[in-house]
C-alpha cells in the first residue's frame, strides 16, 4: 500500500502541478505549484518545494526549539484574481496560470527574492455580461494556446499582449480541456462530449476532425495525449468514465473503461513511463492504471479470462478480427482485448473524503490536491 | 465572540453604525435608536463592542437590514421617520446598500486546517459505526477521540508559532486568544475522553488524571527547566518549587533527580526521602495486582511516612517536611501549596493522589467542594471550571450547555456530543425544537459551514449525517451557493444528484441554462436545458435558434444541433430544428430524395410551426424546380394544400382583426406575398411535370 503524506494548507486546490527541472531529465524535481480555487477574494497560487532548505537545518541544529516541518515547505505565495483553473509551466521559472475571470497571468518565479510576480497578463475570454472562466491552458515550445467557457480558443505568445490568433466560435459549448497534440495541432474536449481536433495551420476555424461518444452527451473534463504516441489519447468525464481514444481511427476510436463513481477531473500519463496513467475524481480516490502486463503478451486470443478488477464496455468498437495489431501496437489501444490485464490501485485508500481535483506525476511521486484543502504526496510508487 | 474585523464594500466618508457582532451564536438584531444597530448575542460571556462606521449620511435617519447569505447583512438607509426630517430634503442623496461581513472563529487561516481535518475523522467515525460492535468498539473509539484531540493540539502548535512570528501587536493578540481559547477546549476535552470514553475497569482513574495534569500544567516543568540551566540549582528560589510541583503531579521520577542535584544529597533526611519516594507504590492495570492489594501496599508506605515524619528524620529540612507532608496526604500542606496547583482541579487531583488513589469515577465529584473553597469558594469559579465541574458530576448534557454558551463556536460541541453518541453515554434527548441534541449542535455547526463561500463542501457531510432536518437545510443551501463557473456547478450538481435531489439539480441547471442565454450562448444553454429536460426551456430556445435562422439564414452552433441525436425529441419545437437542419444537409450532400420527403413529413405532421411554413415552401422552390422531377404528383398536392392553408388562415385572421376594429393589421407583406405567388408558381409547373412524368413512367 503506497503511503500517502497529507498536508494541510487552508485553501481548496484547484491545480497542483510539478515544475520542470532546469536541467533535463537528470534529476526528480522538488518544487511544485499548487492554485486554489473558490476562496472569495483570497485565492493563491504558490510555490511548494519539499527539499530541506539549508536555513532551516542551520536553526534546528542551534536551538532544538522547533523541528523542521515535515512535507511541503512554502516557498513563495501570490494572490490571485479569481479562482485559478489551470497551471502549466512554460519553462523552469514562467508559470501559466488560468483564472475563472477569463485571464490568463504569467507568473515570473524571482529566485534571489524568493517571490512570484505577474509578468504579463492576458485578459482573453470575455461573455457579455459576467465574466467568463478561462478554463485551460497548454503550451508546446513557444506556444501558448487557451480555452474557456466562451467556447474560443486563443493562441498567444509571450511578449505579445494581442492573441496571435482567436477562433471564436471554436465550441458551442463549453470548452473544458485543451492540449497539444502534434506540433501544430490542438485537441480539445468540450461539455457536450465531443473531442474535437485543429490544425492551427489551416486559416479556417472549423476543428480539422470532430470525435464524439454516441447517445448522452456526457461532459468531458480533461484530455491527455501519450507522451510517445500521440495519437493515443485519454479523456474523463462526468461519469467518470476513463476513455483512451486511437485518433488514427476514423470510426468508432474509442474504448471505455468503467472507472470512477463520480466526475473525472485529471487524467495524466506518465511521462517516462507511459504504460502508467493516473486519475483522480469528484469521489475523493486517485487511481493508478497500470497496462504493463498488458504489453507483455499481445495475444487477443488469450482474452478469454476471467473479467479482473476492471470492467470495460466497448461502444461501436471493430471486430476483433478486423482490428489492426501489428506486434509493436501500443498496449493501450490492445486494452479492450484483455482489459482483465490492467493492473489498477486507488492510491488514496479511505483517508479522504472530498473530491480530489488535480494530480501530477514526475518519477515515482504523485501530488494531488483537491477540496479537503490538503496537499497529498504521494511517494514510491512502482512505476514499471 | 466577535473576531473578525467587518468590512464594508463602499466608502463614500458619512454616518456612524454601532454594533456589537459576536460570532455567529448570534441570535436577533436589535435596531435601537436611530444611527445604531446593536447586534444582540445569546452568549452570556459578553465582549467588547466593535464599532463598524457605516459611510453616507444617508444612514441619519435611521439604518434597516436585511441577511445575506450566512454571516452577511445588507444595512440600507431608513426612511425618515419624521415630516421635517424629509423637508430638510438630506434624504435626496444617491442610495447605497452596504455589504457588511464578518468572521467567526473558526474560518481563519489556522482554525481552517482544524475544521477539514476533523472532518476526515468524523466521516470515519460515522462509518465505523456499523463495524465492530461490542468490547472492541471501546479502544477504536478512543481512538477517534485521540484523533481529535491530535488535529486540536496541532492547531494549537500552529498558533503558537504564527503568534510568535508575527509584529503586528493586534494580529499576535488575537492569535494569543484563539491558542488560549483551543488549549481550554483541548483540556474539556481531555476530561472528558477520561471521564466517559475511556472509562477504566472498576472506575480507577487516576493514572490517567494525572497525565492529564502533566499534560495542561507545565508550570512546574517550566521552573525545573530554568533551575537546571544554573551551576547551582538549588539556590534558585524556584527550586523547591519545581519539586513540589513534580512530587503534586505525581510524577516521582523527576522528582527524585531534582533531589538528586542537591548538594546534602548524601545527607540522611535526603537519602530518606529518596528512599520514601522510590518506595512509593503506584497502581497500574497491567501488573495484575487487585486493589485491595494495592491498597495494603498504599497503606503501609504511607505509615512509614508518617513514622519517618514523627520521628523527625526531616525536623531541619522544612522543604522535606513539606514534601512528606504532602506525601501523607496532609491537608493543609495543600491550601499552603495553593499557588503551585494554580487551580482548585489541579489540587483537587494531587489531594486524591495522596489521600485516596483508588477513587473512582462517580466519587470524584464528593471531591470538588474543599478545594473550591480553598481557591474562593464557589463565587470565584469561571465558566470554563463550571464546565469541568459539570463534567466532574457527570452531567454531559450540562458540559455541552454550558460549552455552548461559553465558548465561542460550534466545533467543540458539535464534534464532542456526536462522539459521546457513538459511545452510547448520551441517552436520546427530544429537545423541544427539531430532533436531538446530537443534530441540533451538528446543524448548528453545519450551518456555519455551509454560509462560508469556501467551506461549504465540509459542511455537507455533517448534514448528511442529521437524519431528520439535514435534508432540508442541504436542500436550502444548496440552492444558495453562488455558481461562478461550469466547473463548480458541476460539483454541485453532483452532490444533488447523489442524494436524489432532483428539484434542486434542476434548478442548478436552469440558473446555469439561463447565465448562458444571457450571455448570448444558445449551444451552453441548450446543453444545459438538456441535462434537466426542461421541456419549455428547450422549446424556447429551439425557437430562439429558428429566430436566428431566418434573421441570418445561417445555422450556429453546428457541432451541437448535428449531434442531437435522442436528445431532440424532449420538445417539438427542438425536434422541428434536429430536422430542419437534417434536412438543410441532406440538401447540401445533393441527396434530393430524402430531403423532399424530410421537408413534406415536417410540414404535414405539423411539426413546423405556422409561421415556419413559408420558409419552408421557400425551400421547396429549388427543388421544385430542378431539373429532375422530385415532388410526385401526390406530394405536390400536399404541398399546395399547406400554402392554401396559409394563406387562408391569414385571411380568417384579417377578417376577425378588421370586425373587432384592430388598426394597423399587418398580413403577409408585399415580399412575402410575392414569394407565395412564385412558389404557387412553382408548384403549378411541378405538377404539370410530375404528371406527365408519371404517366410516362407508367406507359
Amino acid at each position: 500500500m503506497a503511503e500517502v503524506n497529507a498536508k494541510f494548507i487552508s485553501q481548496k486546490i484547484s491545480k497542483i502541478r510539478w515544475r520542470p527541472t532546469s536541467q533535463k531529465g537528470l534529476e526528480q524535481s522538488d518544487t511544485f505549484v499548487t492554485g486554489s480555487w473558490d476562496n472569495g477574494a483570497a485565492n493563491k497560487v504558490c510555490l511548494w518545494t519539499q527539499a530541506e532548505g539549508e536555513k532551516e537545518q542551520l536553526n534546528f541544529s542551534v536551538s532544538r526549539q522547533q523541528p523542521p516541518e515535515s512535507g511541503p515547505r512554502l516557498l513563495c505565495e501570490v494572490l490571485h484574481c479569481g479562482d485559478v483553473t489551470d497551471i502549466q509551466f512554460f519553462n523552469h521559472e514562467n508559470i501559466l496560470v488560468a483564472s475563472s475571470t477569463g485571464q490568463v497571468n504569467l507568473y515570473k518565479h524571482f529566485k534571489n527574492s524568493q517571490t512570484l510576480g505577474v509578468a504579463q497578463s492576458w485578459h482573453v475570454h470575455k461573455n457579455k455580461q459576467s465574466p467568463c472562466p478561462c478554463t485551460s491552458v497548454a503550451c508546446r515550445g513557444q506556444d501558448v494556446v487557451t480555452a474557456g467557457e466562451d467556447g474560443r480558443l486563443n493562441i498567444l505568445a509571450i511578449g505579445q499582449q494581442a492573441p496571435v490568433r482567436s477562433i471564436e466560435k471554436a465550441d458551442s459549448c463549453s470548452i473544458n480541456g485543451v492540449n497539444y497534440y502534434k506540433h501544430y495541432e490542438v485537441i480539445t474536449v468540450n461539455s457536450s462530449g465531443q473531442l474535437k481536433v485543429y490544425d492551427l495551420r489551416q486559416p479556417e476555424d472549423e476543428p480539422s476532425r470532430i470525435f464524439l461518444l454516441t447517445g448522452e452527451r456526457i461532459p468531458l473534463h480533461c484530455v491527455d495525449t501519450h507522451p510517445s504516441q500521440p495519437h493515443i489519447v485519454a479523456t474523463g468525464g462526468q461519469d467518470g468514465v476513463l476513455c483512451i481514444w486511437d485518433m488514427r481511427q476514423e470510426k468508432f476510436p474509442v474504448t471505455l473503461l468503467d472507472a470512477h463513481a463520480a466526475d473525472m477531473w485529471e487524467v495524466k500519463f506518465h511521462p517516462r513511463y507511459p504504460d502508467n496513467l493516473f486519475t483522480c475524481s469528484e469521489d475523493g480516490t486517485v487511481w493508478h492504471w497500470d497496462v504493463t502486463s498488458v504489453s507483455h503478451t499481445r495475444t487477443p486470443a488469450q482474452s478469454q479470462g476471467t473479467p479482473g478488477s476492471v470492467q470495460s464496455r466497448t461502444v461501436h468498437h471493430l471486430p476483433a478480427t478486423t482490428q489492426p495489431k501489428p506486434s509493436g501496437s501500443n498496449p493501450w489501444l490492445t486494452i479492450d482485448a484483455s482489459k482483465h490485464r490492467i493492473e489498477v490501485t486507488n492510491l488514496m485508500h479511505g483517508s479522504n473524503f472530498l473530491p480530489i481535483n488535480t494530480l501530477d506525476i514526475e518519477s515515482n511521486t504523485v501530488i494531488c490536491g483537491g477540496d479537503s484543502e490538503a496537499i497529498y504526496v504521494i511517494p514510491n510508487l512502482v512505476i514499471r | 465572540m466577535y473576531k473578525g474585523k467587518p468590512e464594508s464594500k463602499d466608502c463614500v466618508p458619512g454616518c456612524v453604525l454601532s454594533a456589537i457582532l459576536i460570532s455567529h451564536m448570534i441570535r436577533s438584531f436589535v435596531a435601537r435608536s436611530p444611527e445604531r444597530l446593536l447586534m444582540k448575542m445569546a452568549s452570556e460571556r459578553e465582549s467588547d463592542p466593535k464599532v463598524l462606521l457605516v459611510p453616507g449620511s444617508a444612514c441619519r435617519h435611521g439604518m434597516k437590514f436585511t441577511w445575506g447569505v450566512g454571516n452577511q447583512l445588507f444595512v440600507f438607509a431608513g426612511t425618515p421617520t419624521s415630516v421635517e426630517d424629509e423637508v430638510s430634503g438630506e434624504g435626496a442623496e444617491a442610495a447605497y446598500v452596504h455589504d457588511v461581513r464578518w468572521n467567526t472563529d473558526m474560518h481563519d487561516v489556522y482554525t481552517r486546517k482544524l475544521v477539514n481535518e476533523s472532518n476526515n475523522i468524523f466521516l470515519m467515525l460515522q462509518s465505523h459505526e456499523h463495524g465492530v460492535e461490542g468490547t472492541g468498539r471501546k479502544p477504536q473509539l478512543v481512538k477517534f477521540s485521540r484523533n481529535y484531540r491530535s488535529v486540536l493540539k496541532a492547531c494549537i502548535m500552529d498558533l503558537i508559532a504564527a503568534r510568535d512570528s508575527v509584529m503586528e501587536e493586534e494580529v499576535k493578540k488575537y492569535y494569543h486568544s484563539q491558542m488560549e481559547l483551543f488549549q481550554m477546549i483541548e483540556l474539556i476535552w481531555s476530561l472528558c475522553e477520561i471521564l466517559f470514553i475511556e472509562t477504566l475497569p472498576g472506575g480507577i482513574l487516576l493514572v490517567k488524571l494525572l497525565d492529564w495534569l502533566k499534560w495542561h500544567f507545565n508550570e512546574g516543568e517550566k521552573k525545573a527547566r530554568d533551575v537546571l540551566r544554573e551551576d547551582t540549582p538549588e539556590e534558585n528560589p524556584e527550586y523547591w518549587e519545581a519539586v513540589y510541583c513534580y512530587v503534586l503531579q505525581g510524577r516521582i521520577e523527576e522528582a527524585r533527580n531534582m533531589l538528586s542535584l542537591h548538594s546534602l544529597r548524601q545527607t540522611d533526611a535526603y537519602e530518606s526521602m529518596d528512599e520514601l519516594l522510590r518506595k512509593m507504590p503506584c497502581f497500574t492495570y497491567f501488573t495484575g495486582q487487585s486493589t485491595a492489594e494495592f491498597d495494603m501496599k498504599w497503606r503501609h508506605w504511607q505509615e512509614e511516612s508518617v513514622r519517618r515524619l514523627e520521628n523527625g528524620e526531616f525536623r531541619n529540612h522544612k522543604n522535606l517536611e513539606t514534601i512528606c507532608k504532602i506525601l501523607i496526604g496532609d491537608d493543609q500542606v495543600f491550601i499552603q501549596l495553593k499557588d503551585l496547583c494554580e487551580c482548585w482541579y489541579h489540587m483537587m487531583v494531587s489531594k486524591l493522589l495522596y489521600q485516596n488513589p483508588t477513587v473512582k469515577a462517580f466519587d470524584l465529584q464528593y471531591h470538588t467542594q474543599s478545594c473550591i473553597d480553598a481557591y474562593g469558594g464557589n463565587s470565584k469559579v469561571d465558566p470554563l471550571e463550571n464546565i469541568l465541574l459539570a463534567a466532574i458530576e457527570f452531567d454531559i448534557h450540562q458540559v455541552i450547555k454550558e460549552s455552548s454558551s461559553y465558548l465561542s463556536n460550534w466545533w467543540f460541541v458539535s464534534h464532542l456530543t456526536d462522539l459521546l453518541h457513538h459511545c452510547g453515554q448520551l441517552e436520546a434527548h427530544k429537545l423541544n425544537f427539531g430532533s436531538n441534541l446530537r443534530e441540533y449542535l451538528l446543524l448548528e455547526y453545519a450551518s456555519g459551514l455551509m454560509s462560508h463561500e469556501s467551506l461549504w463542501q465540509v459542511g455537507i457531510p455533517y448534514l448528511d449525517h442529521c437524519p431528520e432536518f439535514g435534508r432540508q437545510y442541504l436542500e436550502q443551501y444548496i440552492e444558495h451557493i453562488p455558481l461562478s463557473s461550469e466547473r463548480k456547478a458541476h460539483k454541485v450538481l453532483r452532490i444533488c444528484e447523489q442524494r436524489d435531489m432532483h428539484d434542486q439539480a434542476n434548478s442548478i441547471c436552469k440558473v446555469m441554462g439561463m447565465k448562458a442565454l444571457h450571455n448570448d450562448r444558445l449551444g451552453s444553454a441548450l446543453s444545459w436545458c438538456l441535462k434537466s429536460k426542461d421541456v419549455t426551456f428547450a422549446t424556447y430556445l429551439a425557437e430562439q435558434f429558428l429566430t436566428r435562422y431566418r434573421a441570418t439564414g445561417d445555422f450556429s452552433n453546428l457541432d451541437l444541433l448535428d449531434n442531437l441525436g435522442q436528445a431532440m425529441l424532449l420538445s417539438d419545437r427542438l425536434t422541428f430544428l434536429g430536422k430542419y437542419r437534417e434536412f438543410h444537409k441532406l440538401y447540401e450532400d445533393g441527396d434530393f430524395e430524402a430531403a423532399t420527403s424530410l421537408l413534406l413529413s415536417l410540414l404535414t405532421a405539423r411539426l413546423a410551426p405556422k409561421k415556419f411554413w413559408l420558409t419552408l415552401l421557400t425551400d421547396a422552390l429549388p427543388l421544385l424546380e430542378a431539373d429532375e422531377v422530385v415532388f410526385t404528383s401526390q406530394q405536390t398536392y400536399e404541398l399546395m394544400h399547406c400554402l392554401e392553408e396559409l394563406s387562408l388562415a391569414e385571411k380568417l385572421e384579417a377578417e376577425e382583426k378588421t370586425d373587432q376594429l384592430v388598426g394597423d393589421h399587418k398580413g403577409f407583406s408585399d415580399a412575402e406575398l410575392e414569394k407565395m405567388s412564385l412558389i404557387k408558381l412553382a408548384l403549378t409547373r411541378n405538377l404539370a411535370r410530375a404528371i406527365v412524368h408519371e404517366g410516362t413512367v407508367l406507359t
